[in-house]
């Protein structure tokens, strides 16, 4: 494949290295595409800068799923149907295989990746929610080298991350060992739409880990000692930081913030 | 008979291929794209738009602007007259002149190459806006001081119509408090939201002076009488031809500014053009409905009778465009009281105007306003006198022996058996012993709920003094062969019709099914006609066709007749031949052939030669003379449906799930129930969507909060419901073979029967749904208040 | 522009793309296969559902370049004109469509789910056609056609 004009380009190199030096080439007008199930439909209506796409999609082994050094390793390009269906995954993870085999409709699902929907960083994305109750380390690589971070120091606010101009989020990691328990609840309106509140529940160890998403800005992340304890951390979470759109306002998101919360907590422990 | 059976639709092999073309699989050689940039603002002065950088890239060929249409003379005067109101009207612009009214309004258009050419056209446009105050909703609008929309009009009151009967005012203070409820319930705005866009392809000769226009529109002859007239063309310069379309329930009628655009510039290049609206287009721009408000007074009597009503309307219509919706707000007025005997009624409706989008046809045409309201106030009614919801409607209903029965606003029912479709629809859904039902679903910590709705729906609307009127025409033609050609003015977006005029010509010709062809959709291949809207397709189009049929059954008769040595009277038509009593026949082949071959011999004495027969069917039961106090009837048929399901409500998150959805439906003679079975499940859903799931939401300042699909969610597979149908024939005495329309039947009692049942889910808590569609959020707060 | 190599219904192709266009785009105006229609260009409707590699995606949010050296089939799959599988014959007997501007995705989203799932029960074929939305049908028809064709399949009718 070569580009023929200069006006558009698009790129879609084999290697990670050479991933960033197409980013840095390009500059800020770079867009990097993963499934494209987020990016795409904003460029379809004329959102954001299109003339020079750097794909990952042809990046060799980064949707590999492994588990080392009991680590699970998701590659980035992993898609939501791999992860699903992915026998790794469910032992290790199997929440992440439930909510990865509940987003939006299976041809969504075959296209979109663990690595743009972290990158996306959307409020109330399952895998936000899911990863934070599992505690997550994002893989970061750059020219500059690689580095991690934990989900909740990465995603900064309502589709805002720490990822910096050049940077890739290569791999999500958690613990390989399977949790003692977990739970993973999605609630959406309707087909289609995004999800109101999602709510995931780990346990380990009588450690409990409870992660809201859809209520806040970025998931609401509770270490649990009690129901109660659990509520009234999530609802001052949401009195803190309200969001709300127009079919769901800020009220009824923390009231079904509440009640999820103990859904989840509830099939968590059954 | 071919009428009354299920056969299968005449496009589905064509369109189960991928092999159906829609306007966007229409591409003359050398077709350039159109792009329409839009505005941002709900209200702002246009100051200035510099097209230079936009005209300066290579594959631009046109930038056109509210001022260079202008310039070009194109601009929409007002038109049409109304019986008994008169509204504000205004000049409309294709593209803005001067202002912009609501987000989505065109203000300016590129031609590209294609379609990734014409998007970064649009991103070089550069408009300088001065952004206005903004009135995002009617009751805003209404605010004394408010910023008004039109900058000529004194406030923004487009119009006002009322009526009333009898007098409500001296009956309601003549009843003891106790007897009448107040309140406000409220439709909100959705969008039709047909899968496939709007769109037009337009292709001028300039040799021939001549503009051939692909349109995915409902109404060939009306669009290409409307071009005509912006375009400053005659009608024989334009040939409008409808391609396959991808659904349209009312969206695609009759002219859209986009239209006038797309074919000026196909005229000013001399190139063919094509433009193809986008979903984030649509949802803002492509016109909504619903949106009403009804503040209302009911009084009653001990038994649930209704003794008085009154209804105060205020229709939020959005900013004006070229688009006719607003017309939906005046049969919402007049369909109340609708299917209820109230001797003591007033309406009064306004339709203001706001910086929200325009409004544009849809399914229901404001039947579903009314509707909703009507069932809701049927509800409280029951509630307040402890009698079950059933009863009150039945102590209310209109009898049959009342047709024709003349509604408060005039227009007149031709038919009706309420009754008998309430208590059918309740045998189909379990209504006697649900109430055990509930107990034991309670019991196990469930709420189930059980509710009806009830739903008059006129149809075959026929506009004084409007292209959208009460007729319509058809040609029927037999070739030298004997093969069949059906050409109609009524069109279908796929609804099927052409399957059902097939079958009623067969009928009428004694014609084999599979010899009879049906064309549809072209100003130059078709007679005139209105299209399709308001479920007329089989009651004019297939009543025009057998008209034209009849005339070419006789000729055949009597020719066959002669051919088989018989008198006339003695043959019969069937199977695609002529039979004698004593079982000689002659085929339809051969008597065409005779009649196109042999005009001056025996068998043709007397007969008028050829074998087309254009007819034209007019309405009966229709007038427009205002000898009745200004009044006029406009809706000739008058179908009705009554609705029950069961739900199950989640009081925690305010989630209804439908468990059954039961309707029965009485649209008189069905011509073909697998296709009106068929309609009847889409326009369910389509209520359904309307009920719990689609909403056209705006704030304060009219920014719309649905750009895509994703705000605007129309119901998926995992929504749909198991929809149970049954069927009630009351003919209507006024239509050939008592046909009525069926296309909108069913998508008005959803919503008053899913709020039903959503009260008696919840009946313990006294909880009351006032506000259509029932989101989770909305049944969430109304069980908060109740407690 | 670019140049990019598929096998398109199972026969190799040379298309020539712009770098932004969508999948359908370069199948609808450049290989002229109009089957795959265009209902939202948000990933929504699955109005332009087709198969990439096997697995059904919305070629509106694909790339065309993204697509270079893979398969791509559509609801046109190579057939001669006038011919149909047993999943179009389905939807045409059961009238499981109306307008006809959903059917082909939901022909390649019924194909795909059959491929994977031989006896799907109602469940499984909701949530199989979950991404193709249908504003004519309320989805009745289509179920009844899908049924059809699966009954079909295991001689069941
Ligand atoms: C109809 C529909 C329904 C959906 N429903 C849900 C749902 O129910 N729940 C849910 O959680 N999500 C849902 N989604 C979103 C979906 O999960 C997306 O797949 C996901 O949000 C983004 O992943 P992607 O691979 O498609 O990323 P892309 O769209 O390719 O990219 C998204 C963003 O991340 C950036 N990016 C992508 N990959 C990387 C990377 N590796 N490193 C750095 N930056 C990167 C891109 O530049 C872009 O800004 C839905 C989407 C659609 C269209
Ligand atoms: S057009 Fe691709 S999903 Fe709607
Ligand atoms: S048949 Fe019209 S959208 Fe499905």
């Amino acid at each position: 494949m070569s580009p023929l004009t200069a006006e558009a380009v698009f790129v879609a190199p084999r290697t990670l290295p050479e991933v960033y030096t197409a980013l840095e080439a390009l500059g800020p007008a770079a867009t990097l595409l993963s499934g494209g199930m987020s990016l795409m439909p904003m460029l379809n209506r004329g959102i954001g800068p299109r003339d020079a796409i750097v794909s990952l999609g042809r990046v060799d082994g980064l949707a590999e799923v492994t588990l080392r050094g009991g680590r699970l390793s998701i590659g980035a390009t992993a898609t939501h149907t791999a992860i699903a269906r992915h026998p790794l995954v469910a032992r290790s993870a199997g929440v992440l295989a439930t909510a990865a085999g509940g987003i939006g409709d299976l041809q969504v699902r075959n296209r979109g990746t663990i690595g743009g929907a972290v990158a996306h960083g959307n409020a109330g994305a399952d895998y936000l929610t899911v990863l934070s109750a599992l505690e997550a380390t994002v893989v970061i690589g750059g020219s500059a080298g690689e580095r991690r971070a934990a989900l909740g120091d990465f995603v900064l606010g309502l589709r805002s991350t720490d990822l910096r101009h050049g940077e890739v989020v290569t791999a999500v990691e958690v613990d390989g060992s399977a949790p003692d328990a977990a739970a993973f609840l999605r609630y959406h309106r309707v087909q289609g739409a995004a999800p109101t509140i999602t709510a995931a529940a780990v346990i380990r160890d009588d450690r409990t880990v409870l992660a809201i998403g859809g209520a806040t800005p970025t998931p609401t992340v509770v270490r649990v000692s009690s129901v109660e304890q659990a509520l009234a951390a999530v609802d001052a979470a949401c009195a803190a930081n309200p969001l709300g759109d127009a079919h769901n306002p800020p009220d009824y998101r923390r009231a079904m913030a509440a009640v999820h919360t103990r859904r989840v907590l509830e099939e968590a422990a059954a | 008979m071919y009428i009354g059976e299920r056969v299968e639709g005449r496009n589905n092999r064509l369109v189960v291929a991928g092999a159906g073309t829609y306007v966007d699989d229409v591409r003359p050689e050398g077709c350039l794209v159109l792009a329409i940039l839009r505005s941002p603002h709900p209200h702002a002065r246009i100051r200035r738009i510099d097209v230079t950088a936009a005209e300066g890239r290579d594959d631009v060929e046109l930038v056109l602007t509210g001022e260079s249409l202008l310039a070009a003379g194109i601009a929409i005067p007002p038109s049409g007259s109304y019986a008994n109101f008169t509204p504000r009207m205004t000049v409309k612009h294709p593209l803005a002149v001067g202002k912009v009214r609501y987000v989505g309004e065109p203000v300016a258009a590129v031609v590209a190459h294609d379609l990734v050419g014409a998007r970064a056209a649009l991103d070089a446009l550069m408009v300088d806006y001065e952004v206005l105050p903004s009135v995002g909703n009617a009751l805003l609008a209404l605010e004394p001081g408010a910023p008004r929309v039109e900058d000529e009009w004194p406030d923004n009151v487009m119009v006002e119509y009322p009526f009333e009967k009898g007098d409500p005012a001296a009956v309601l203070g003549a009843t003891e408090p106790s007897r009448i409820r107040r309140g406000t319930l409220v439709c909100n705005r959705i969008a039709s939201t047909p899968l496939e866009g709007r769109g037009l392809v337009a292709d001028y000769d300039p040799h021939r002076r001549y503009l051939t226009c692909w349109a995915s529109t409902q109404s060939p002859h009306i669009l290409r009488t409307l071009l005509a007239g912006a375009l400053d063309l005659p009608d024989s310069s334009i040939r409008v031809i409808q391609p396959n379309v991808g659904g349209a329930f009312g969206g695609k009628i009759p002219m859209f500014p986009e239209d006038i655009v797309t074919a000026h510039a196909a005229i000013v290049l001399k190139r063919p053009v094509k433009w193809i609206e986008q979903r984030h287009e649509y949802l803002p721009a492509g016109g909504h409905s619903r949106d009403v408000r009804c503040d209302y007074e009911v009084a009653f009597a001990a038994d649930g009778r209704i003794t008085a009503l009154t209804t105060e309307l205020i229709a939020d219509i959005g900013a004006q465009s070229t688009f006719l919706g607003w017309l939906m707000a005046i049969v919402s007025a007049g369909c109340i009281p609708g299917s209820y005997k109230v001797d003591d009624v007033r309406v009064r409706l306004r339709c203001v105007v706001s910086n929200r989008g325009p409004w544009q046809a849809y399914r229901g045409y404001g039947k579903e306003v009314s509707a909703f309201f009507l069932e809701r106030i049927l509800d409280e009614v029951a509630d307040a006198v402890g009698r079950p919801r059933d009863e009150v409607r039945e102590r209310n209903f209109l009898t049959p022996d009342v047709f024709p029965y003349e509604q408060p606003s005039g227009w007149i029912t031709d038919s009706g058996d309420y009754s008998g479709t309430l208590a059918k629809v309740k045998d189909l859904i379990g209504w006697e012993g649900f109430a055990a039902r509930k107990a034991a679903a309670r019991a196990g910590g469930r709420r189930l709920g059980i509710g009806i709705g009830h739903e008059l729906t006129p149809e075959g609307s026929s506009r004084p003094d409007s292209l959208l009127s009460g007729t319509d025409s058809a040609t029927v033609k037999m070739s030298p062969h004997g093969d069949v050609t059906v050409l109609t003015g009524v069109t279908s977006p796929g609804t099927g019709n052409e399957t059902g005029i097939a079958q009623i010509v067969a009928d009428c010709l004694g014609a084999s099914l599979d010899r009879v062809r049906v064309v549809q959709g072209d100003t130059e291949l078709c007679p005139h006609g209105n299209g399709n809207y308001s479920s007329r397709s089989l009651t004019f189009g297939g009543s025009s066709a057998h008209l034209a049929a009849l005339v070419v059954h006789d000729k055949i008769r009597r020719v066959g007749a002669s051919m088989l040595d018989v008198a006339p009277g003695e043959v019969r038509l069937d199977g695609h031949r002529v039979i004698a009593p004593s079982g000689a026949e002659v085929g339809f082949g051969a008597v065409a052939a005779t009649i196109y071959r042999s005009p001056h011999a025996r068998h043709m004495e007397g007969v008028e030669p050829g074998l087309e027969v254009t007819r034209t069917f007019k309405m009966d039961n229709v007038h427009h003379q205002p000898e009745k106090d200004g009044r006029y009837n406009q809706y000739p048929t008058w179908s009705f449906s009554t609705a029950a399901c069961i739900v199950e409500v989640d009081e925690e998150t305010g989630v209804v799930r439908i468990e059954k959805f039961a309707l029965v439906h009485d649209s008189g003679m069905v011509v073909n129930p697998l296709l009106a079975e068929a309609q009847l499940h889409g326009a369910i859903t389509q209520g359904i969507g309307a009920s719990l799931y689609e909403e056209i939401r705006y704030d304060d300042a009219g920014l719309p909060q649905n750009l895509t699909l994703r705000e605007y969610t129309l119901p998926g597979m995992r929504e749909s419901v198991d929809i149970v149908l049954g069927h009630q024939s009351t003919p209507s005495p006024f239509t050939m073979m008592g046909m009525k329309g069926v296309g909108e039947s069913g998508i008005s009692a959803p919503a008053p029967a899913i709020a039903s049942a959503i009260e008696d889910a919840l009946s313990d808590l006294g909880v009351r749904l006032t506000e259509v569609p029932f989101t989770p959020a909305r049944v969430w707060a109304a069980i908060q208040e109740a407690r | 522009m670019i140049d990019i190599e598929l096998t398109l219904n199972g026969r190799p192709r040379r298309l020539a793309v712009d770098p932004r266009e969508s999948l359908v785009d370069a199948l609808r105006e450049r290989a002229r296969l109009t089957g795959a229609h265009v209902g939202c260009r948000t990933a929504s409707c699955g109005a332009c559902t087709v198969e990439l590699d096997g697995n059904t995606v919305k070629s509106c949010c694909v790339l065309a370049a993204e697509a270079d050296g893979r398969a791509v089939r559509t609801v046109e799959n190579g057939a001669e004109p006038g011919e149909l599988d047993d999943v179009q014959v389905a939807f045409a007997e059961a009238q499981g469509m109306q307008c006809g501007y959903c059917t082909p995705g939901m022909v390649v989203s019924v194909r795909n789910l059959l491929d994977r799932i031989a006896d799907p029960d109602d469940d499984e074929i909701t949530r199989g056609l979950a991404g193709n939305l249908c504003r004519c049908t309320g989805y009745v028809n289509i179920l009844k056609a899908v049924r059809l064709v699966r009954d079909r399949r295991l001689g069941r009718v």
